[in-house]
C-alpha cells in the first residue's frame, strides 16, 4: 500500500507541471493581443504597453517567466488583481471555503440519493420501483441545473413568499442561516450528480449480485441486509468511487452557475466576475486552484480505490 | 469629509483636478473662466459668458468634491471612498454587498433618515425579484416583464414607474464613409422599428425619444405630436424608403456594416435590443456583422469615438440632468462624448445659443429647434425608451426616482421605513 501511495504521489508531479504550464501558457496564447486589451481595460495600472508587459513580467523569456511564476506560487503569491490591485490569494482564501462547503454538501446529497436508490433499483430489478428509480435518474441527468435553480428560487417566492437568504452569512457566524442559504443549491448540485451515480451503482450492483460468491452467501442463509451491504456493495462501489472523483469537475462547473443564481460569493462566481472584467491574473489563479482541486480529489479517489480493492495495491 | 469640514479650498482643488484629468471636463471648461475663493465657505465661479445650464452641470455627478490629502497620499481615488455625501462608505465585499452608514454631519440637517444602506450585488434578475417577493429586499428596479407578474401576484408591492432620461444610440464616424452620407444615416433611422422595440423590450410601456430623452420632459419635443414638423418622418419605420435611400447613396444591393455593442454591462433588456436592432437593420438592407466588445474596453475606446469606420455602434448614453449636457457633449466639437465626431457649425451655434439663453421658455424653443434639426441630420440615430419601474415594499417611504448617477444623495436621501417592516 505504501509503495502504491508513493507512486501516486510521485505521479502527481508531472500532472502538476503540466497543469501549471497549461494555465501559465493560456493567457499568452489567447487570440489577439491580450495585453493591449488589458491596457485598455486597466489604464490606471500601467503607463503604456511596455510598462504593463514589464509589470506582468512578460518581457522575460518564456521559461524564466514560468519559473518565476512557479516560485511565486510556491511562496503562496498568486499575483494581484488588475482591477483593485489586491492580492488574489486573499480573495481566494475568503472564497474557497464557501465553494468547498457547497461542493461537499452537493456531494453528500448526491451520495445519499444515488447509492440507496441504485442499490434498491438493482435489488428490485424490473419491478415498478425499479422503473420509477431509473426514470428519476434519467430525469436528474436531463434537467439542466440552471433551469432547476431558477425555478426553485422563483416558484417558492411566488407561492410561499419564501426564498433562501440572499445575504451571505459565514458558517462560523451563524450555521443555521448559512445552511439555509446553502441547502437549496447543494440539493440542485447533488441532484445533478446523482443521476449518473445512481445508474452506475445499479449496473454494478446487478453485475455483482450475479457473482458466485453472492449466490454462496444467499445459500448460506445470510440476511438480505448482510448480503447486499457487506458483500455486494463494497465491490460494486469500486467503479462508483472512480466516477465520484471524476464528478468533481462537474461539481466545480456547477458552482459557477449556482453561485450566481443563489448569490453565494464563492470561487465559481469569482471566476465569472474575473472573466467578465478580463482580470487575467485572477482568472489564471482561479483556474489553477480548480485544477489543483481536481488533481487532489482524483488522488483521494485513487487512495480510496486501493483501500476498496486490494488487488490494485499488488499489481 | 474625512472627519473634517468641507472648505472652499477642497472645491477649488477638486475643480482643478477635474479639469486636468476629467474625461467630461469640456462641458465646464468651455464656460468657466476662473474659480476664486471668497472665504472658507464660499467659492466664486466666474464664467466666460452667460450659461443657463451651469448650476445643473456643476451639481451633476460628473464633478465630485474630494479630500486633497487622501488623493495625494493614495495617488488616486480608487483606494479609499471618501466624499461629502449623505452616507459614509463602510464596507465593500466583492460580489456580495456595499454598505454605507448614515453621515451624521451631512450638510442638510436631519437627513438621511436611514442608519444604514446595504446594496446587495445580485447578478440574476430572477433572484432579485424572488428576494423582493420574499421580503428580503426593500426595493429593486425590475424589468417590465417582471413588473407585470409582480403587479398580478404581489399586490402589496408598490410599483413606481417613471420615464428615464436615457438614450439608446446608434452611432458611427460621421466624417468617414459610409455614414458621412446623410442618406445612409437617415436610412438607418428609418430601419429602426421603434414600436417593436417598445413592445418587446418594455411590454408596450415606452415612448419615442427624440435627440433629447423623454425623461427630460420639459425640453423633449414629442415626435408623435403636432409640433415636431416634417422631420418626424425619419423616426417612423419605412423599410422601402430606407432601401431607396441606400440605393441613392450608392448601395443598391445593401451595405455591409460591422455593428459593435456590449453584452456584459447593461442587462437583459439592452441585450435583447442588440438583437432587435440587428434584425431591423438587416431587413432594411444593412448587412450587419455583430462584434461584441467587453464593457471595460468599450467605455474607454469606442464610447469616446475611438473606433474605425465603417463600423456602427449600438449603445446607451449617460443619463444627465440638463439638455445642454446631452447636446454639448454629444454634438459640439469640444464635447467629451462626441462619439460620432460631429462638427457642424450650424449645430454648434445652435447649441451655444441655447446654452447662453437664460429665459427658460426661450431656451426650450431653441432646444426644440435643435431636435428638429437633428431629426433630419441623424448624426446619431436614437432608439425609443421604456419606463423604469422600481418595485418596493409597502414599508418603504419617500423613495426618490433616479435620474442620473447620484444614487445615495438622490434616491435614498429622504427615504425611510415604517414600522411594518418585518424584523
Amino acid at each position: 500500500m505504501q509503495r502504491y501511495l508513493l507512486r501516486r504521489f510521485v505521479l502527481i508531479l508531472p500532472t502538476l507541471i503540466g497543469v501549471t504550464l497549461f494555465v501559465f501558457a493560456m493567457i499568452r496564447f489567447l487570440p489577439g493581443d491580450a495585453v493591449s486589451l488589458m491596457l485598455e481595460d486597466y489604464r490606471g495600472y500601467a503607463k503604456d504597453l511596455e510598462d504593463l508587459r514589464a509589470k506582468l513580467g512578460l518581457t522575460l523569456p518564456f521559461h524564466e517567466q514560468y519559473f518565476n511564476w512557479v516560485a511565486q506560487i510556491a511562496r503562496g503569491d498568486l499575483g494581484n488583481s488588475l482591477r483593485d490591485q489586491s492580492p488574489v490569494i486573499e480573495e481566494i482564501q475568503r472564497r474557497i471555503p464557501i465553494t468547498v462547503e457547497l461542493g461537499l454538501l452537493g456531494l453528500i446529497i448526491s451520495i445519499l440519493i444515488s447509492i440507496p436508490l441504485g442499490v434498491y433499483s438493482a435489488v428490485r430489478q424490473d419491478t415498478l420501483s425499479d422503473y420509477i428509480a431509473r426514470s428519476t435518474a434519467t430525469g436528474f441527468l436531463a434537467i439542466p441545473g440552471f433551469w432547476l435553480a431558477t425555478l426553485s428560487i422563483t416558484l417558492p417566492s411566488i407561492w410561499w413568499k419564501w426564498t433562501p437568504p440572499l445575504r451571505y452569512t459565514q458558517f462560523a457566524d451563524d450555521p443555521a442561516k448559512n445552511l439555509a442559504q446553502m441547502i437549496l443549491p447543494a440539493l440542485i448540485l447533488g441532484i445533478g450528480l446523482s443521476g449518473a451515480l445512481m445508474r452506475l451503482t445499479r449496473t454494478q450492483m446487478l453485475e455483482v449480485l450475479r457473482q458466485d460468491y453472492i449466490r454462496t452467501a444467499w445459500a448460506k442463509g445470510f440476511a438480505e441486509r448482510v448480503v447486499i451491504f457487506r458483500h455486494a456493495l463494497k465491490n460494486a462501489f469500486i467503479p462508483v468511487a472512480t466516477l465520484l472523483g471524476l464528478q468533481v469537475s462537474v461539481l466545480i462547473s456547477g458552482t459557477v452557475v449556482l453561485e450566481s443564481i443563489f448569490v453565494i460569493p464563492g470561487m465559481g462566481r469569482f471566476l465569472l466576475d474575473a472573466i467578465n472584467s478580463r482580470d487575467y491574473p485572477q482568472v489564471q489563479a482561479v483556474v489553477f486552484i480548480f485544477a489543483l482541486l481536481i488533481i487532489f480529489s482524483n488522488l483521494i479517489v485513487d487512495i480510496l480505490y486501493a483501500w476498496l480493492d486490494p488487488r490494485i495495491r499488488y499489481s | 469629509m474625512n472627519g473634517r469640514a468641507v472648505t472652499a479650498d477642497d472645491v477649488i482643488w477638486s475643480y482643478n483636478r477635474f479639469i486636468k484629468d476629467g474625461v467630461q471636463k469640456a462641458v465646464l471648461t468651455s464656460v468657466v473662466k476662473e474659480v476664486k475663493k471668497v472665504d472658507d465657505a464660499t467659492v466664486q465661479f466666474i464664467l466666460k459668458e452667460v450659461s443657463a445650464p451651469f448650476e445643473n452641470t456643476i451639481a451633476s455627478p460628473i464633478f465630485w468634491i474630494m479630500p486633497r490629502e487622501v488623493i495625494e497620499a493614495d495617488g488616486d481615488a480608487r483606494k479609499r471612498v471618501i466624499g461629502t455625501g449623505p452616507y459614509i462608505f463602510d464596507k465593500f465585499e466583492k460580489g456580495v454587498q456595499v454598505i454605507g452608514k448614515r453621515n451624521p454631519d451631512y450638510f442638510i440637517t436631519g437627513v438621511p433618515y436611514l442608519d444604514e444602506i446595504v446594496l446587495l450585488i445580485i447578478p440574476e434578475d430572477a433572484t432579485a425579484v424572488a428576494g423582493l417577493r420574499a421580503k428580503q429586499i426593500d426595493l429593486t428596479a425590475v424589468s417590465q416583464t417582471d413588473r407585470k407578474s409582480i403587479a398580478a401576484d404581489n399586490k402589496e408591492i408598490q410599483l413606481l414607474d417613471y420615464p428615464q432620461n436615457l438614450l439608446y444610440i446608434l452611432y458611427w464616424r460621421v466624417n468617414e464613409k459610409p455614414f458621412n452620407d446623410i442618406r445612409v444615416r437617415q436610412a438607418a433611422s428609418l430601419a429602426l422599428d421603434r414600436d417593436e422595440n417598445i413592445k418587446v423590450l418594455y411590454e408596450g410601456r415606452g415612448t419615442y425619444n427624440a435627440h433629447i430623452p423623454s425623461g427630460l420632459e420639459s425640453f423633449w419635443l414629442n415626435l408623435l405630436g403636432p409640433d415636431f414638423g416634417v422631420n418626424a418622418k425619419y423616426f417612423k419605420r419605412d423599410v422601402a424608403a430606407a432601401k431607396k435611400l441606400l440605393a441613392d447613396a450608392g448601395y443598391p444591393t445593401g451595405l455591409k456594416v460591422p455593428i459593435i455593442s456590449v453584452l456584459d454591462a447593461y442587462g437583459n433588456t439592452f441585450n435583447t435590443s442588440v438583437e432587435l436592432v440587428q434584425k431591423q437593420l438587416k431587413e432594411a438592407g444593412f448587412d450587419v456583422e455583430f462584434k461584441a466588445q467587453p464593457y471595460a474596453s468599450y467605455i474607454q475606446t469606442t464610447y469616446l469615438g475611438k473606433f474605425d469606420a465603417p463600423a456602427a455602434v449600438w449603445g446607451l448614453e449617460t443619463p444627465v440632468q440638463d439638455p445642454n449636457d446631452y447636446l454639448f457633449n454629444m454634438y459640439h466639437p469640444k464635447g467629451a462624448r462626441n462619439h460620432a465626431g460631429v462638427d457642424d457649425p450650424v449645430l454648434t451655434d445652435m447649441i451655444e445659443k441655447q446654452r447662453a439663453t437664460v429665459d427658460r421658455a426661450e431656451r426650450i424653443k431653441l432646444v426644440y429647434d435643435i431636435q428638429r434639426y437633428l431629426a433630419e441630420k441623424q448624426y446619431i440615430v436614437i432608439g425609443p425608451i421604456g419606463n423604469v419601474t422600481v418595485a418596493y415594499q409597502p414599508w418603504v417611504k419617500d423613495y426618490f426616482p433616479q435620474s442620473d448617477y447620484g444614487r445615495a444623495s438622490e434616491q435614498y436621501l429622504r427615504m425611510w421605513l415604517d414600522s411594518s417592516k418585518p424584523k
